[in-house]
C-alpha cells in the first residue's frame, strides 16, 4: 500500500467513527513514509482519539510523532482533553511535554510562539495562571527572536504572533500587559493596528464599568 | 478618474515562503496569510500565486487570485506593514 492509500484509509476511518478501528488507525499512519504527511494523519488520528476518550493511545501515538509543530499540537490537545475530565496532575505534565516539543529546533521562531501562545492560553483555561504567564513570557521572547530574522516574512509572522497575544490580553482585560507587549512589536504597521484594537477594548471595559 | 489607465489589468506573482507543505507552514491571523512580492530566498520553496488588479498600485487596492484552486481570494496591497507586502 502506498502513502496515498495508507492516507485515504486514516481519512476514511476518521470519517466514519468506526471505533472498532480505533488501533488499526495510528498503525496506518504511523506507517506513513513521508515525514510531514506522517505526522499531519497522526494528529488527525490522535484528534479522533480524544474524541473517542482514548486519551492513552492518543498520547502514545503523540509521542511517536518527529519534531514537529504537530507534535507539540498534539500533545497540547491530549493535555486539553485531560484538563477538561480533571486529570489536572497527568494533563500539566503533558503540557510541558508539549511545550519542550515547540522548541524544536526545526520551527521556526513565529511557529514556536504560536504554540506557546496556545499552550498558555490552554494553561490559562485550567487556571494554572502563573504557569501560563511564564509560557507566555517563552512565546514573547520566542516572538521577538523571530522579529529579528533576516526573512521579511517570518520577522513580520513573528510580529503576528506579538499581535495576537497583546489582543488576548486585551480581550481579558489586562490593558496594561496587552500595550505592553504590543509597545516590543518591531513592525510599526501591525503595533499601530493593534494598539488600535487595545484602545477599542479599552474603551468598551470602561463603558461596562 | 481616468478610464482608460483603469481598464488596465495589471497581473502579480506573490511569493509565500514555506520550509513544509503542512498547514502548520502557515501563519494564518486575522488579515489572513501574508506573501510578498518577491521571491523569498531562505526557505525551502516558494508558493506562487498570480492576481490581478486594476487601477493605480495604492495601500488597501485589491487583487482578485487567479490561480484556479484559490480562486474568489484576494490579495491586499498594504505596505504600511512592509515593502512588497
Amino acid at each position: 500500500m502506498n502513502d496515498a492509500e495508507k492516507i485515504a484509509q486514516v481519512e476514511e476511518i476518521v470519517q466514519s467513527q468506526n471505533s472498532e478501528k480505533i488501533f488499526e488507525v495510528v498503525n496506518l499512519a504511523l506507517s506513513i513514509q513521508d515525514e510531514e504527511d506522517r505526522d499531519l494523519y497522526l494528529l488527525d488520528a490522535i484528534r479522533w482519539l480524544v474524541k473517542n476518550r482514548i486519551w492513552q493511545k492518543a498520547y502514545g501515538a503523540a509521542q511517536l510523532m518527529s519534531d514537529s509543530y504537530e507534535k507539540s499540537q498534539a500533545l497540547q490537545e491530549v493535555a486539553d482533553y485531560l484538563a477538561s475530565i480533571g486529570h489536572l496532575a497527568k494533563a500539566f505534565s503533558i503540557f510541558a511535554e508539549a511545550e519542550k516539543a515547540s522548541t524544536a529546533g526545526s520551527l521556526a521562531e513565529w511557529q514556536k510562539a504560536e504554540l506557546l501562545h496556545n499552550i498558555a492560553k490552554s494553561l490559562r483555561r485550567t487556571k494554572a495562571v502563573f504557569k501560563a504567564d511564564e509560557v507566555w513570557e517563552k512565546a514573547i521572547t520566542a516572538a521577538q527572536k523571530g522579529e529579528e530574522s533576516p526573512s521579511s516574512q517570518d520577522s513580520y509572522d513573528s510580529s503576528g504572533v506579538l499581535a495576537e497575544i497583546a489582543e488576548y490580553f486585551a480581550t481579558e482585560e489586562r490593558i496594561e500587559e496587552a500595550l505592553s507587549v504590543a509597545q516590543k512589536i518591531k513592525n510599526i504597521g501591525k503595533k499601530e493596528k493593534v494598539r488600535r484594537q487595545i484602545s477599542a477594548y479599552s474603551q468598551q471595559i470602561k463603558q461596562i464599568a | 478618474m481616468n478610464s482608460e489607465s483603469s481598464e488596465i489589468k495589471i497581473t502579480l506573482t506573490l511569493y509565500r515562503g514555506l520550509n513544509g507543505t503542512n498547514p502548520s507552514a502557515f501563519r494564518v491571523d486575522q488579515d489572513g496569510v501574508s506573501v510578498f512580492e518577491n521571491s523569498l530566498p531562505d526557505y525551502k520553496f516558494n508558493l506562487l500565486i498570480r492576481a490581478v488588479y486594476q487601477g493605480e498600485k495604492v495601500a488597501g487596492v485589491v487583487a482578485q487570485i487567479v490561480e484556479p484552486m484559490l480562486k474568489g481570494g484576494i490579495a491586499e496591497y498594504t505596505p504600511q506593514f512592509g515593502a512588497g507586502h
